[in-house]
């Protein structure tokens, strides 16, 4: 049937402008979709690569509480147990020359087991092995020495010999590159890492008697397993590295799920797009189809016909978008991994990770979207009567009658969500998915209100603005089959504006208000990445201008279930009710608190663990698990994991742990601001290097990071507009491609190119304002289950809707607005077009 | 005279060919893994290397047990013990368990850190089991510091990890205490829990206790043996334990000098015959295939009676040879004959298959003996070391 096809796809090249619009339709939501998966999946990737270049080939590790691990047991389980296959190791992160780079201190006699160092191999083996000798001697005996991978030298402007300062929580140590290996395998992994003797580490972190963890590496032998278990004391505990390292990322699961999801909300508006242009490509074609069914073409030769159109339409899309998404994943990438490092935990991701399998899924859900938006006009062209050339209207009709049925079905797909809703408990899953029922759901129903509201406002628009808007408004309704679609489309788009919006401004509000009520002190300080040196805290502490201190130590514990955060805080009566209890009432449970060892825990830790106040929680102490009693929930937005918030004494009581790592400093009343913290920063000259921020810069930055967060989820729903635009322009153009003869004739019997051209712009804007008004109601749902079903379940915030009338407006604008610039270019076709010449056309 | 190299080499090898080297080129054992002379062992082993550690100068007043215990101002030492042990029911074995030290730097930098060392210690143990026809090698290595590893002269304690060779207070039936030591190491597949007794002095050997490896100044070490070890404990091979007995040799060296650039490996021999008289004599090889002149053993007779033997003294014809399968020709067995003393040994290993195949390459293990002294037939057993015939494993 080559012929056939020729006719099918010539059609096509003739009507450059609806062939580009369509593709360039899908190619955008495959984009979207491939990039949003590329930037998560090379975020993911570079952070597990970076552990398992950390943890090499260690199945299990010995934990301890926030101090680390005693190094004597280390030695114990060697001399005394003859466990081998065990590694100390120490990490943390240092600066140098203003780069942050993972410090990894191993003992390199324990090291075989675990990881690979390669050295270089370029000289001559005489040379190549004096520097071996010299590198591994020096590795081992000189305090401060570092080997590194040529790359990250190269990125210093570090070559060997060379003496460098390394800066660790605000301290800085003198260091010196003994050496550079050449990584193989995964070279940006080992890219960043400073490789330095466990004995460098533990001067540089202060962590001199202790460990971060031990290694181990369980071969099928159980004894091992029992030999270590039996020789860990109270609070140590041996766990698989794998399981930590998911715990971790499991963190930011919710955050990238929420990344595909608005992903997916592009491709479902690039799919009405589909729709649409294959649609009109049928319409268009009716009269052909019709012809072709008289010679002969059976139904099902028909639909395949229209269906094998839309699947190279989807194919040639969903390659080129996919080629888009490659680039746009490489720009999402930065800011997903930015938000993930202000939010999650530290990741270094340089290049996007272009895997097959994402590129494959981009282009599979693009072809299949076209080939299911195909179906629906292929199912109509097959239905279409031999010989009979259909007019207009009787399409119209058929679609108008199909009006009602489709939005029964909305309304069913709405139900559903509504049931899904209460009985998927937390699934994040499940309420995404009832989100997009919602959002299908109501779309479906947009047409049927369309028309109503067209025919309903046509005489009224009539007595406004005389025959020509009449036409216009009533015409919207008349042509429905066509318009509909892109009105759908645009609604859907400009509503995810709102909904996003609504949802982010609402967060935004919520998160203002807790940080102007929780952060009460005047100044904080802080060191990068480490802990207070103790007695410049207490000097601090004695400074003429401070009249309190508060403290806090944030610290991670890890069970085998997985990993608690824990707040510990010494409280200043100054800042007594900056924590927004939620269940309870504040002097009993600060009582509690201070007194009776009972902990507070966040609101996302209560929902995520199903606890609140009067139940207990156990946490892995120094001497072992203990219990202990939750006095309350507090409001809390700055971890999604949840936090357990414990006092100084009681922490102190189970862990022996007297590190702070920031403070809170209460000013006196006569006191000022810039003395107070000049002085302090005469007092920690040459001992520590502080952070300190004020209380406004602190609100202020914490807003910044709050708001780069939120950039991408801008970035996507622009990009979801985008789409909705392009679809817009192209139903007007082939509109006005369709009706080119009805405006000759109207041409024709006295109309002006003015008026004509006026006509089609109000109508443009009329179908913008439509869609602008469906997208509200949509966009207020939307950011309701937003905020209600998503981010509890994704986070365990919650928070109350603030609606700014702004946003409504914007968005009313935005679809006006983007439908009329939409529209200029065909009104400028309809009105310029020669009268004759397109009636001569038929 | 022979680990100096083997404990420099074990170091290199261990640290950047194997723990941290990738993985292994398929034919990179016939390359040249190592060639005496090269540029790497003249800086290792050379005057500039040893610089800032006491050098072994002049013959000195060994002093014991102090002496069993370490030096650090030397830069290289050892405490190696080898022996050949009977089951209760014949069954043979031999082991070999050695303890190196090696600092790193003259000095250790001061640190806050407990792990901060210039003490490195490295362990082999070897066990040949003959009638499983097995020969199984472990190896430990660590820092000298933490307790991980080191050595103490009072009371006597050498230990890498759980191995470890120390002194026991064990009191002989007339109340004496002798040389006692205990012995204990285990891997996977093997273990030995031994005590070694002996009421011999140690015996010194070169020029009193002083031996010279090469003309140049420093290139020598302090070196002194207890030959014959009375041995007794419990010995695990596979997955079977057995009580055994037997004698054990130790070889006690420490000192900053290495070898010639000339010199390519070295064969050595201790063997305790049964008329229970002992001989230790190690033959230095040259690159060109020469014997090196400072070739030297000693000779110890039944009585006590110690002799210095240097390379003219001895005659040593290969009877034998064998391939490994890893690569390298090994001699297998020889004629020994000491014209002075009238005696002709022949020594054959009691399995060809004792070469240890980690890091560096090289082959110990136990062998008999058999021939005659002053024209009687005499038998015995002993150790052997062959080190320079195989290229070292990638």
């Amino acid at each position: 049937m080559p012929v056939l096809y020729k006719a099918s796809f010539g059609y096509l090249l003739r009507h450059p402008w609806q062939l580009g619009l369509a593709l360039l339709g899908i190619c955008v939501g495959v984009a979207v979709i491939v990039a949003v998966d590329l930037a998560n999946s090379s975020s993911r990737k570079a952070f597990l690569l970076s552990m398992n270049t950390i943890n090499g080939e260690a199945s299990h590790q010995i934990v301890a509480g926030p101090g680390g691990v005693d190094e004597n047991l280390y030695v114990r389980l060697r001399v005394e147990e003859g466990v081998q296959d065990i590694a100390p190791v120490i990490t943390g992160y240092a600066d140098v020359n203003d780069q942050t780079l993972q410090v990894l201190g191993v003992d390199l006699f324990a090291e075989r087991t675990f990881r690979a160092y390669t050295l270089p191999a370029a000289g001559s083996s005489g040379a190549r092995f004096a520097l071996h000798e010299t590198t591994f001697r020096d590795f081992l005996t000189k305090p401060g020495a570092v080997l590194m991978s040529t790359a990250a030298a190269t990125s210093l402007g570090l070559s060997g010999g060379d003496n460098f300062t390394i800066t660790t929580a605000g301290k800085d140590y003198p260091a010196v590159l003994v050496g550079t290996t050449n990584a193989h395998g995964s070279s940006a992994a080992i890219g960043s890492l400073l490789v330095v003797d466990i004995a460098t580490a533990q001067h540089w972190f202060n962590k001199v008697g202790y460990l971060s963890h031990i290694d181990v590496r369980l071969r099928a032998d159980q004894d091992t397993a029992a030999t270590i278990r039996a020789a860990l004391p109270p609070g140590t505990q041996l766990l698989s590295a794998e399981s930590r390292t998911q715990s971790i990322t499991e963190m930011s699961a919710a955050f990238m799920t929420n990344l595909t999801a608005m992903s997916l909300l592009a491709l479902l508006i690039g799919t009405f797009l589909i729709y649409n242009s294959v649609s009109f490509a049928v319409l268009q074609r009716r009269k052909l189809i019709g012809v072709l069914r008289a010679l002969g073409l059976t139904r099902r030769e028909t639909f395949a016909l229209i269906v094998a159109e839309g699947a190279v339409l989807g194919l040639v899309g969903a390659a080129l978008g996919v080629v888009l998404g490659v680039w746009l994943g490489e720009q999402l990438l930065l800011l997903v991994s930015q938000s993930i490092n202000d939010l999650y935990f530290r990741v270094t991701v340089t290049d996007v990770d272009v895997s097959p399998w994402s590129l494959l899924t981009g282009l599979v859900v693009g072809v299949g979207a076209t080939g299911l938006a195909a179906i629906v006009p292929a199912i109509e062209a097959a239905g279409y009567r031999p010989q009979l050339s259909l007019a207009r209207s009787v399409l119209e009709h058929r679609s108008r009658r199909l009006l009602p049925r489709i939005a029964v079905a909305g309304l069913v797909a709405a139900a559903a969500a509504l049931i899904i809703l209460p009985l998927s408990g937390t699934s994040l899953l499940a309420g995404l998915t009832a989100m997009f029922l919602l959002i299908l759901g109501f779309a479906l129903c947009i047409p049927v209100i369309v028309d109503a509201a067209s025919r309903l406002s046509a005489g009224f628009a009539g007595r406004l603005g005389g025959i020509t808007a009449r036409l216009a408004v009533r015409d919207i309704s008349a042509s429905l089959s066509r318009t509909g679609v892109a009105i759908v489309a645009l609604a859907v788009a400009v509503s995810a504006t709102v909904g996003v919006s609504v949802m982010v401004d609402s967060f935004r509000v919520a998160v203002s208000a807790w940080i102007g009520n929780s952060l009460r002190a005047d100044i904080y300080v802080g060191v990068p990445g480490g802990s207070l040196d103790l007695e410049l805290v207490d000097d601090i502490g004695h400074l003429p201008g401070v009249a309190e201190i508060s403290s806090s130590r944030r610290i991670w514990l890890e069970m085998p279930a997985g990993r608690t955060r824990l707040l510990v805080i010494d409280r200043a009566e100054s800042g007594h009710g900056g924590t927004e209890l939620l269940d309870a009432e504040p002097e009993a449970t600060w009582r509690a608190f201070e007194e009776e060892g009972a902990v507070v825990v966040s609101e996302p830790y209560a929902y995520r663990n199903d606890v609140g106040q009067g139940d207990t929680l156990v946490l892995n102490t120094r001497e072992g698990p203990q219990a202990f009693n939750i006095a309350a929930t507090y409001r809390s937005y700055d971890a999604n994991q949840g936090t357990v918030l414990m006092s100084r004494r009681t922490y102190q009581r189970y862990w022996q742990d007297d590190a702070i790592d920031s403070i809170g400093i209460y000013l006196a009343a006569d006191a000022s601001l810039q003395t107070v913290m000049d002085r302090m920063r005469e007092l920690s000259q040459g001992r520590q290097v502080l952070y300190m921020r004020s209380n406004r810069d602190l609100r202020d930055l914490s807003l910044q990071i709050f708001d780069r967060t939120f950039v991408i989820t801008d970035v996507l729903y622009w990009l979801a507009v985008g789409v909705a635009i392009i679809g817009i322009l192209g139903s007007m153009l082939a509109l006005q491609l369709e009706r080119a003869r009805e405006f000759a004739i109207l041409r024709a019997i006295g109309m002006t190119p003015w008026q004509l051209g006026s006509m089609v712009t109000l109508q443009s804007g009329l179908i913008g304002l439509i869609s602008g008004l469906a997208a509200l109601p949509l966009g207020l749902l939307m950011a309701w289950v937003l905020i209600d079903v998503i981010n509890r379940r994704s986070f365990g915030w919650q928070m109350d809707m603030s609606i700014a009338p702004s946003f409504l407006l914007t968005a009313l604008a935005l679809s006006t607005g983007a439908a009329l610039v939409a529209g200029l270019y065909p009104a400028y076709r309809a009105a310029s077009a020669r009268p004759a010449l397109a009636m001569r056309e038929e | 005279m022979k680990k100096v190299m083997l404990c420099v080499l074990l170091i290199l090898f261990f640290v950047f060919f194997n723990a941290t080297a990738p993985p292994p080129v398929a034919g990179r054992a016939e390359s040249p893994g190592f060639a005496p002379g090269s540029p790497r062992l003249a800086s290792l082993l050379g005057a500039e290397g040893a610089q800032g550690y006491r050098q072994a100068l002049a013959p000195r007043q060994f002093r014991f047990p102090e002496d069993h215990g370490p030096h650090p101002e030397y830069r290289n030492e050892w405490w190696y013990v080898t022996g050949n042990l009977d089951g209760e029911n014949d069954e043979r074995f031999g082991f070999e368990l050695t303890l190196f030290r090696f600092s790193l730097t003259p000095e250790a930098a001061a640190d806050d850190s407990g792990w901060r060392s210039n003490q490195v210690f490295i362990g082999h143990f070897a066990i040949t089991d003959l009638a499983a026809n097995k020969f199984r090698v472990a190896s430990r290595y660590s820092r000298g510091s933490m307790g991980l590893a080191g050595a103490q002269s009072d009371p006597f304690r050498v230990w890498l990890e759980d191995w470890h060779l120390s002194g026991a207070s064990v009191t002989g039936p007339d109340g004496q205490v002798g040389n006692a030591w205990h012995l204990r190491a285990n891997d996977k597949d093997i273990a030995i829990d031994l005590l070694l007794r002996s009421r011999q002095s140690p015996v010194l050997n070169g020029v009193d206790g002083l031996s010279k490896k090469s003309s140049t100044p420093g290139n020598a070490s302090y070196y002194y043996s207890i030959p014959r070890m009375q041995t007794s404990g419990t010995l695990r091979s596979g997955d079977k334990s057995y009580e055994v007995s037997g004698l054990s040799w130790l070889d006690r060296e420490w000192g900053s000098g290495g070898l010639s650039l000339d010199q390519q490996g070295w064969d050595w021999f201790a063997l305790q015959l049964s008329d229970g008289s002992s001989l230790m004599f190690y033959n230095l090889r040259k690159i060109d295939g020469t014997r090196d002149e400072f070739s030297a053993g000693t000779f110890i007779a039944a009585d006590g009676t110690v002799t210095s033997l240097s390379r003219d003294d001895v005659v040593i014809d290969v009877l034998d040879d064998w391939e490994s399968p890893a690569g390298g020709r090994y001699p297998m067995a020889w004629r020994m004959t000491i014209g002075a003393h009238n005696l002709s040994l022949r020594i054959t290993p009691i399995m060809r298959g004792q070469e240890l195949t980690t890091l560096v390459r090289y082959w110990e293990g136990a062998v008999d003996v058999e021939g005659e002294y002053r024209d009687t037939a005499i038998r015995g057993r002993g150790y052997v070391e062959l080190t320079g015939y195989a290229a070292d494993p990638g």
